[in-house]
């Protein structure tokens, strides 16, 4: 073959390949498709939507849709999933987005489009318009009742819609308003929901006021009860009454704007009621209907999963099977899935476990089977599915989660083990908690603590003081045991006390004669251990000197002189003075001695 | 004659005094009986109406709080069940029923806690919160700290002496001892004493600031345990174990203790 036409075959084979090659992505690229779709149309400023982005195509690697910013919302929280299947072959993929937006000022916003950027080409979804109606200019039925402006107390509903349809989420929410001093509050009727499946959620019985405006009068508004309630069928669902009993200030006539009418007038008891509400229930659409099609409605996702990857033949496997999102889950009908040859399921009741919040519920319902295999094998469980009909974007889907594995293997007694066990037994194979304590004779009454008593920290801070005293005790002990004279010096006080003591009672027993030794002794003892001298070897003019020396004043060493010379006279001259003489020595003595005492800390110090 | 008089009616007011103690915590006693005869009997709500009843005549004894867990998650009542599970471990650190029964209500919340492989140095340090109760690690400071000034003070007069110094010594080591002591029952107290909340609702979305109109930061769920880091009016400011922070209102949530 010539050179030149070889190279024509090789160019045309070239072109035909890029050809199939770009042939072979255009569709993978088109499959991707974007819409938007929000939860209502009509909303007031405050108010919360759902806006769910979904994305169908693009298998694992599905990129995440984007929402351009809009003035009128602000986003309050996300959350996503995603869901592949394989039906006859071909893979089909969702991921939705599902955002919580408030709105925050009236007008018509446009939400959307939403973009995902995808091997390099951006794809766009459709948009949606929504009406946000100012709290003073709102539809009726959504928003506070301006029939009620002027009211001193008046309880209002709001409903998120007010058509459904069967099965549909409807978020109820009473308000209290008031304009007055609320005294008291006691609910008298708590509301009924005929037509409907109402579901309290939590919060409630603590009111929590705000400032609002309405009908252009100020007033306190609080949240009393949230509720969703799930219309049952078509028709009408009705939303009754809320009742209160509210205790506020008595008016007097013309007396409307008197401050003081609240502190000094009495009290009146009032009811307050809701305004009744109807939901038009609309019946589903038979459009578009699957033939098994069980009456699941609300915006779920599903997802599977497996407590174990491998067992031995004989083991059990749990199976769970989770649908999640917003409707009555408790209603929810049991997944489609089927089981493969040679395994057995046990398909157990599906557990609730919804979730109420104070303003919004979460549903979530598991059904459970457990799986067991005699046959050993590599096993593949599903895919699940349900079809539902969901309300936000009015029309019938199916809700899926891809097949999950499970490989058995030959049990000890090989493939053939036999299933031992029943139904029965596996459900009683769960865990459960360990049992209450016994019985008591008698029980710990609260706050009984050691150290939450007052005696505790009282010993605790004088201990330390304690301590200090004790080596300050000893302290003193160790220098008074090294220095014979201060510790005659310090004592002397005390002795000289003991001494005067000794006197007074000769002086009460009326002998003069030893009233005047020991009056004669407790100076001279005094005066002994001041100056750090024996006693017996001290004569009146060597106190008088050795005093002198040590500052004492020329008054206070007369005085002595004086006081010895007296006593000498009563001991040896029969000199008897009388009663009041000794008291008044006995006083001038003690004196005398204080006088010394300070003269000669005061000489030590200087 | 007078001093007789003072002792005679120090004698009757004690006696009178525990003769009431007595008298209650046997009343507390006979209602947290009943509690339990309608647990076996399987009314769980019945005994939690018994049981709070003798919470209501002033017990906070552990083995109560520890049936009122049980009976709450028997009633299917996660928020209240860890809320009391908590409150029991307080004051019985040790019990291996009450772990048992914690972790078990634990692996029912949706919120995934936070697991961490806490160092050497984290499990020594963390033993004494973990295992003792605030009550107890305040005693053994207390105790401790008077034992040591005790030994110093006897020990002073011979402090120039080797047995002396000795003594004086093993009291230096006891005092830091029961400063040690004394600053875990402090750090027990900041982290376990009046400072904890469980979430009480199903789901509860906390908000950037403390009103209804504020954005949602993050959403958590039953059973989860949280600090309160304050208070402004119905609302409190929480942190969770992650370490996010948000307002919550106060009726969401049960506090522990």
């Amino acid at each position: 073959m010539p050179t030149a036409r070889r190279l024509i075959y090789a160019q045309i084979l070239a072109a035909l390949f890029a050809l199939a090659v770009f042939a072979c992505a255009r569709p993978a690229a088109a499959d991707i498709s974007v819409s938007i779709a929000v939860s209502e149309n009509l909303v007031q400023v405050g108010d919360s939507i759902e806006v769910e982005i979904s994305v169908e195509g693009g298998g694992f690697n599905a990129p995440d849709p984007s929402l351009p910013d809009s003035p009128y919302f602000i986003v309050e929280g996300q959350s996503s999933g995603s869901s592949i299947s394989i039906i006859n072959g071909r893979t089909q993929s969702t991921k939705n987005l599902t955002l919580r937006m408030r709105a925050i000022r009236a007008g018509k916003a446009k939400i959307g489009p939403a973009e995902v950027r995808y091997k390099g080409r951006v794809y766009q979804s459709n948009a949606v318009e929504v009406q946000i109606a100012d709290q003073a200019n709102v539809a009726p039925g959504q928003a506070p009742q301006t029939d009620h402006a002027g009211e001193d107390v008046f309880i209002d509903v709001e409903l998120t819609a007010d058509q459904a349809y069967p099965g549909q989420e409807v978020g109820v929410a009473y308000f209290l308003y008031v304009r007055t001093k609320l005294q008291g509050a006691e609910a008298v009727a708590q509301p009924s929901f005929p037509g409907s499946i109402p579901f309290k959620l939590a919060g409630g019985g603590k009111l929590n006021f705000i400032e609002t405006n309405v009908g252009g009068m100020d007033y306190l508004v609080s949240p009393l009860q949230r509720y969703v309630i799930y219309p049952i069928a078509p028709g009408e669902a009705t939303v009754d009454e809320f009742s209160l009993v509210v205790r506020v200030p008595e008016r007097r006539r013309g007396s409307r704007n008197d401050p003081f009418g609240a502190f000094f007038g009495r009290s009146a008891q009032k009811q307050v009621s809701s305004p009744v509400k109807k939901i038009l229930v609309k019946p589903l659409p038979a459009q578009g209907r699957p033939p098994n099609f069980s009456g699941n409605v609300g915006v779920y996702k599903m997802t599977a999963a497996i407590d174990k990857k491998r067992v031995e033949t004989g083991e059990a496997a749990t199976l769970s099977i989770t649908v999640e999102g917003r409707g009555n889950s408790e209603a929810l009908t049991d997944p489609e899935f089927s089981i493969p040859e040679g395994m057995k399921g046990f398909t157990q009741a599906g557990r609730d476990e919804s979730v109420e919040s104070f303003d919004y519920r979460r549903s979530r319902r598991v059904f459970e089977s457990i799986l067991v295999s005699d046959q050993a094998g590599d096993y593949r469980v599903g895919p699940f599915s349900m079809h539902v009909f969901n309300p936000v974007k009015q029309a019938y889907e199916t809700i899926s989660a891809p097949a999950v594995a499970l490989s058995v293997t030959p049990g000890k007694g090989g493939d053939q083990k036999p299933m031992v066990l029943s139904k029965e037994a596996i459900a009683l194979a769960g865990s459960d908690i360990r049992t209450i304590k016994a019985d008591a004779q008698a029980l710990e009454a609260n706050g009984r603590l050691w150290h939450k008593h007052p005696v505790f920290w009282l010993v605790i801070f004088l201990t330390p003081f304690a301590f200090i005293a004790r080596v300050r005790l000893v302290r003193r002990k160790e220098r008074l045991a090294g220095d014979e004279a201060l510790a005659r010096r310090i004592k002397a006080g005390k002795e000289a006390k003991k001494r005067l003591a000794r006197a007074q009672k000769a002086a009460d027993s009326d002998d003069a004669v030893k009233f005047g030794a020991e009056l004669h002794s407790a100076l001279m003892g005094f005066t002994a251990d001041q100056i750090n001298v024996e006693a017996p070897s001290l004569t009146a003019q060597r106190a008088r000197e050795m005093l002198a020396e040590r500052g004492v004043g020329e008054a206070d060493l007369d005085e002595l002189t004086e006081t010895l010379r007296i006593c000498d006279a009563v001991r040896y001259g029969g000199h008897a003075p009388d009663a009041a003489a000794k008291r008044e020595m006995l006083k001038k003595a003690a004196q005398w001695i204080g006088n010394v005492q300070r003269a000669i800390r005061n000489g030590s110090a200087s | 004659m007078k001093h007789m008089r003072t002792l005679t009616f120090l004698i009757i007011a004690v006696f009178a005094f525990t003769s009431f103690a007595m008298a209650s915590g046997e009343g507390a006693a006979r209602l947290y009986n009943q509690g339990n005869e309608a647990f076996m009997a399987g009314d769980f709500e019945a005994a939690i109406d018994s049981y709070l009843q003798a919470r209501g005549q002033g017990s906070d004894d552990s083995r109560l709080l520890f049936n009122l867990g049980c009976a709450y998650l028997k009633a299917g009542k996660l928020g209240p069940a860890i809320q009391y599970f908590e409150s029991a471990k307080i004051r019985a650190p040790r019990d291996a029923d009450l772990k048992f029964n914690l972790n078990f209500a634990r692996a029912q919340m949706l919120d995934a806690l936070p697991e961490e492989d806490p160092s050497v140095i984290e499990i020594i340090g963390a033993y004494p919160l973990i295992n003792f109760t605030e009550s107890e690690l305040a005693t053994v400071a207390g105790v401790i700290f008077i034992a040591a000034f005790f030994l110093g003070g006897a020990a002073w007069p011979y402090r120039r002496r080797k047995r002396g110094k000795t003594v004086i010594a093993v009291g230096m080591v006891l005092l830091c001892l029961s400063i040690a002591a004394g600053g875990y029952a402090v750090a027990h107290h900041l982290e376990f004493g009046g400072h904890r909340v469980v979430v009480g609702i199903g789901e509860l979305a906390v908000k950037s600031g403390p009103g209804l109109d504020n954005p949602t930061v993050f959403t958590v769920h039953e059973g989860l345990t949280a600090k309160v880091r304050e208070h402004r009016g119905a609302w409190s400011y929480i942190e969770i174990p992650t370490g996010f922070t948000g307002w919550a209102p106060n009726e969401t949530l049960l506090p522990v203790g």
